[in-house]
């Protein structure tokens, strides 16, 4: 049987509504922190990105879980939310991300079709932390003039974003989660003066 | 153009909203109406709500029935909005309707069907005289019975499908459900590209249909079509656009069991018993260069009892395989696009209906370009009649009675156009 | 993997519970006295299941229409173990409906129904009235369907 021991949220409702608004606040207000709502992730997953998971997953979802992610997070996964899972970055919704150092190229993701460019995979960054000095400046719709992005993303990830936001609208939509709190990434932040 | 809105009437449309609420109501001496009256006491508009909301849950279709004051179409949306808010969890397994417990079952093409004929409760065969004493209270009427013992072992068992003893002579395109990958009999009809399904069948709740279609997709949209648009289009192919000689080969009606599979447990369970009508009618096919004369099926499964519906559903599904089998197409029933397109009856209600919302601004526009076309038409017809007049109709002067009336594209007549014209909206 | 014949006897009393009124569910629950402490893994849960059909009834699926259904996950608190020292038993109620509470009765008695101490009181003192209460009912209505069975003769000359 494909279980699990641990629970998702306590409310599932506000749970998810909470967490919803502020992965949304995340996208409308690039690189500035939001908090989801709280609960016990499985060994593997942040907080955050948890809750990221159970509010935006579901049967009709399909998932790209980075290798080396454990198997108790998939049945965590699939205990909670019922979504599908791949082995083709290509084909999936979502993708969940533990390091970024060895994650694929953005261009091997979904960057959606000129008909369709939401249908794009949307990247779930799980990262050490989400403070420090940043890695990148970045403006666009929802920045006044250019932000700091407090992430700790090497500049080669920096270097595909930029390429990747030539294609607008074409493109990937990303969050960062670290702990409780989740930053957003939307593919219309670009990199500053360029 | 595209549409103004207006805004405003915050006050009016509130009041309009409680005036409804009472007038639903009634008189308060009147006792209100439960939910559990209107499920028992009205089955069938539940049945209709439930198959026409795409929504199999009685309660919800009880409550939609007594919320839109008995319009059926209304109560309808509202199930189909309210489905919208819940997220699927699981898909059930197909319902296995040879094992349906049957409350009712008949066949007009054999008499002596294998599990026999059941009438169940029908309406057939009773005048339709108003019975008076129902509009008494208080009615007592009890359930007549028999003894049945052995029958009731036989109900745990299949019943054997009436169609099946015309497949046994391969007068008919059977089809074997021990083939999970499904190919029509060889017999029965070129390779379509759309009847094997190895992948899951269409559904036009996530993707929208485009023509050609395939049968799961029609089978989807027209269970969940407006009664009335299918009987009529049902109507029209008995009457000769598109005749394709239909008997009823089985009705039944029941119970049958909806399985899941969910993953977390890694077995199928049972959630609940559905009633549902199933109809398959036996239609006549004089064959083709490849196929050789038999007789073809159409399909009708429907939510509740609702045979009318199921019955329509059947005939209609067999009309629009009319170009599969290489018929000729002389019938809007037999037309995909005609029909799949105009047989839903909230997209239809609502296109219909949003006419009635302000278009003041549109209108405005069409009301001038109307008096410049006329204006137009006025002055060469002068100029033909080689009469110097002195024009009267210019744009503010009073409209003159349009004898002529110019081809209007959006349905206005010209006594509505001179009524707007006077009165200088 | 599951093991099959615990499999048939779970997914049986699972469907029991599933289609059982709830107001006898109640009843029958409240027989068994006080209930072990558990915890929701999974809250109850209001969501749809697409039913799908199939063309001529055996033929090619379709998708029908949706249903309501519930579902909750409940876990038997560790304290309760059982004589084979396993507590952690999880309970699934999976219901047509909107009943959340039904959900939840349907998975404490699946979780119970795994657990040996309870599993002898819980199937003669719920499973078992619930399936005669269902037996009768359909024994009820088939006898009154059976009172509209039909024989009809051919009126053509010649035929016996």
């Amino acid at each position: 049987m494909l279980t699990t021991q641990l629970p998702g949220f306590k409310d599932p409702v506000h749970g998810a509504q909470q967490t919803f608004r502020a992965l949304l606040d995340a996208l409308a207000r690039p690189g500035i922190l939001q908090t989801t709502a709280s609960l016990t992730p499985p060994e593997g997953l942040k907080p955050s990105c948890a809750a990221a998971c159970l509010t935006l997953l579901d049967l009709e979802t399909t998932v790209w879980l980075q290798p080396g992610i454990s198997e108790s997070v998939r049945s965590w996964l699939l205990f909670h939310t019922g979504c599908r899972f791949t082995t083709e970055p290509q084909t999936a919704d979502f993708a969940v991300i533990n390091d970024v150092e060895t994650m694929p190229r953005l261009d091997e993701f979904n960057w959606g079709t000129a008909e369709y460019p939401e249908a794009s995979t949307s990247l779930l960054i799980q990262l050490p932390a989400l403070q420090g000095t940043g890695s990148a400046v970045l403006q666009g719709p929802g920045i006044l003039d250019t932000i700091t992005i407090p992430a700790p993303l090497h500049t080669d990830f920096w270097r595909q974003w930029q390429e990747m936001t030539a294609n607008y609208p074409l493109g990937l939509d990303a969050w960062c989660f670290a702990e409780q709190q989740v930053l957003g990434l939307p593919r219309t932040a670009h990199i500053a003066g360029r | 153009m595209p549409y103004v809105a207006v805004k405003g009437g915050e006050q009016a449309i509130q009041n309009a909203e409680a005036l409804l609420k009472a007038k639903r109501r009634g008189e308060s001496a009147v006792p209100e109406l439960s939910l559990e009256q209107i499920k028992q006491q009205m089955q069938l508009a539940v049945n209709r709500v439930m198959a026409e909301g795409s929504l199999y849950d009685p309660d919800l279709a009880a409550l939609a029935i007594k919320q839109s004051w008995g319009d059926l179409v209304e109560a309808a949306f509202l199930l189909r909005a309210y489905r919208t808010t819940l997220p699927r969890l699981y898909y059930s397994e197909p319902v296995e309707t040879d094992r349906m417990h049957i409350q009712r079952r008949i066949s007009a093409i054999f008499k002596d069907a294998p599990g026999g004929q059941k009438l169940g409760p029908t309406f057939d065969y009773i005048h339709r005289l108003l019975d008076f004493k129902l509009a008494a209270e208080n009615n007592q009427f009890s359930a007549p019975t028999t003894e049945v013992g052995a029958a009731i072992a036989s109900t745990t068992a299949a019943t054997p499908r009436v169609l099946n003893t015309l497949a046994q002579e391969g007068l008919i395109g059977a089809t074997n459900s021990e083939d999970p990958t499904y190919t029509q009999s060889a017999t029965h009809s070129p390779q379509l590209p759309n009847s094997p399904t190895p992948h899951p069948p269409f559904d036009i709740t996530r993707e929208s249909l485009s023509t050609p279609t395939s049968r799961d997709a029609r089978l989807q949209n027209l269970a969940r079509a407006d009664e009335g648009f299918l009987l009529s289009m049902a109507y029209s192919t008995q009457r000769g656009y598109g005749k394709n000689h239909p008997f009823a080969g089985e009705i039944r009606v029941g119970e049958v069991e909806v399985m899941i599979c969910p993953e977390e447990l890694g077995f199928e369970v049972a959630i609940a018993g559905i009633t549902v009508t199933e109809v398959q009618m036996v239609n006549q096919f004089k064959g083709s260069k490849q196929i050789p004369p038999q007789f073809t099926q159409g399909y009708g499964l429907t939510f509740g009892y609702n045979e009318r519906k199921a019955m329509a559903m059947a005939l209609v599904d067999r009309a629009l395989q009319a170009k599969d089998l290489g018929e000729a197409i002389d019938g809007p029933a037999q037309n995909e696009d005609f029909v799949l397109f105009h047989s839903d009856n909230v997209e239809a209600q609502g296109f219909v209906q949003h006419l009635k919302l302000p278009h003041y601004i549109d209108f405005q526009a069409e009301l001038n370009l109307i008096r410049q076309l006329r204006h137009n038409y006025d002055q060469a017809q002068a100029e033909q009649n080689g009469v110097e007049q002195p024009s009267t109709n210019t744009p503010d002067a009073p409209a003159p009675s349009l004898d002529h009336p110019p081809s209007l594209n959006d349905g206005a007549s010209a006594q509505d156009l001179k009524i707007h014209h006077s009165s200088k909206l | 993997m599951v093991d099959t014949a615990q499999a048939q006897s779970r997914s049986s009393w699972i469907s029991a519970l599933a289609k059982a009124p709830l107001a006898l569910l109640e009843e029958r629950v409240a027989t068994l006295g006080a209930l072990p402490e558990y915890r929701f893994l999974r809250s109850p849960e209001i969501g749809l299941a697409m039913v799908r059909g199939r063309t001529e009834g055996a033929g090619q699926p379709f998708n029908l229409g949706e249903m309501t259904l519930t579902r909750c996950v409940i876990q038997l608190s560790l304290a309760v173990k059982d004589q084979n020292g396993d507590g952690s038993v999880s309970g699934f109620g999976y219901v047509a409906g909107r009943s959340q509470r039904h959900a939840e009765l349907a998975a404490v008695c699946d979780a119970l129904l795994q657990h040996s101490d309870w599993q002898s009181k819980v199937q003669a003192q719920v499973i078992e009235p619930l399936q005669g209460a269902a037996d009768a009912q359909r024994a009820a209505e088939t006898a009154e369907v059976d009172s509209t069975r039909v024989n009809f003769f051919t009126m053509l000359r010649g035929e016996a």
